[in-house]
């Protein structure tokens, strides 16, 4: 009888520790993943995370800039990004996760925002240029983006740079 | 045998929710989530093991609204550490009043870096620096 107890102890505790499958792990066929993570086929280019990052990183600026006291409302317009990398990616990505952010972290400001050049106060452009390598053992890519808003004199009056550098030994298609 | 079949699977079905808890709670033991407190901010590491290999050496605000947070991290390691930032800007009372996306920083090995990010702060708030590990 004893020995009987034991073995279905035995039994059911390793049915529950192998058997109890997780319910929140997904399947292999599609798996659904925070934007800000890193998926695992790698690259070493733009990646989803980067463009989330920077895009905060920008707009929290720009909204925490001093703007002359006189101008009762700073309007920004969003020039066209200029994507010199060799990644063919679409930069209008960069560009609306940008403007997203802006309108949420300038709510309560003097700051507005288009896409229209006429009758702004300030132009917000980007560029996104590369040093990339590569050899036998694999590729390496240096990006740097820099953003910056020029008044309507041309002067720049803010600029920042997002730089990432990744190393890969495979090549990763962009689409 | 036959009732043994019967139990294993009667078992299995009653004893899943407490033994995977028991599992995850285990696992959580083991690779523990760990709160320190640095310069009066609170720091968060997913697990312990993150705040083992790199270190939060101080944490700087500029106490104003729209000011600057800097936290100054050092890896601990030979190689370079990825971690994965996220800033809280919380009240005394822990109401949360502004909180960053993840960020990916990679660290030299034995190297000291700082992380900042403008516009975020609250006068008077306090900051919560969230470590995880970068996937």
């Amino acid at each position: 009888m004893g020995s009987l107890v034991v073995k279905i102890t035995c039994l059911a505790l390793i049915a529950g520790w192998s058997g109890c499958s997780s319910v929140t792990k997904q399947s292999k066929k599609t798996t659904i993943m925070d934007a800000s993570q890193e998926d695992t086929l790698g690259g070493t280019g733009t990646s989803s995370a980067d463009i989330r990052s920077m895009a905060e990183r920008m707009a929290r600026e720009i909204a925490a800039i001093e703007w002359p006291p006189n101008l009762p409302k700073v309007r920004i317009a969003l020039l066209d990004i200029d994507n010199q990398t060799r990644f063919p990616i679409n930069p209008n990505i960069i560009k609306d996760r940008l403007l997203a952010d802006l309108v949420e972290f300038s709510m309560s400001s003097k700051l507005t925002f288009s896409e229209n050049p006429n009758g702004a106060d300030y132009f917000l452009s980007a560029r996104l240029s590369a040093l990339s390598k590569g050899s036998s053992e694999g590729v390496s890519d240096y990006l740097l983006y820099s953003f910056k808003l020029v008044d309507k004199a041309d002067t720049v009056s803010w600029m920042r740079a997002y730089e990432t550098k990744k190393q890969g030994n495979v090549g990763v298609m962009y689409r | 045998m036959k009732k043994l079949v019967v139990l294993w699977c009667l078992l299995t079905v009653v004893a899943c929710t407490p033994l995977k808890r028991a599992q995850t709670g285990l696992a959580r033991g083991i690779a523990g989530s760990e709160v320190i407190k640095v310069d009066g901010h609170e720091v968060y590491c997913s697990e312990g093991k993150v705040c083992s290999e790199v270190d939060v050496l101080s944490i700087a605000v500029e106490d104003r609204d729209g000011g600057q947070v800097r936290v100054k991290l050092k890896n601990r390691t030979g190689n370079t550490a990825l971690v994965q930032i996220r800033l809280e800007i919380r009240s005394a009372d822990g109401e949360v009043f502004t909180e960053t996306r993840p960020e990916n920083v990679a660290i030299p090995g034995t190297q000291e870096k700082s992380y900042e990010m403008r516009g975020i702060f609250k006068k008077g708030a306090s900051v919560r620096v969230i470590m995880n590990t970068a996937y």
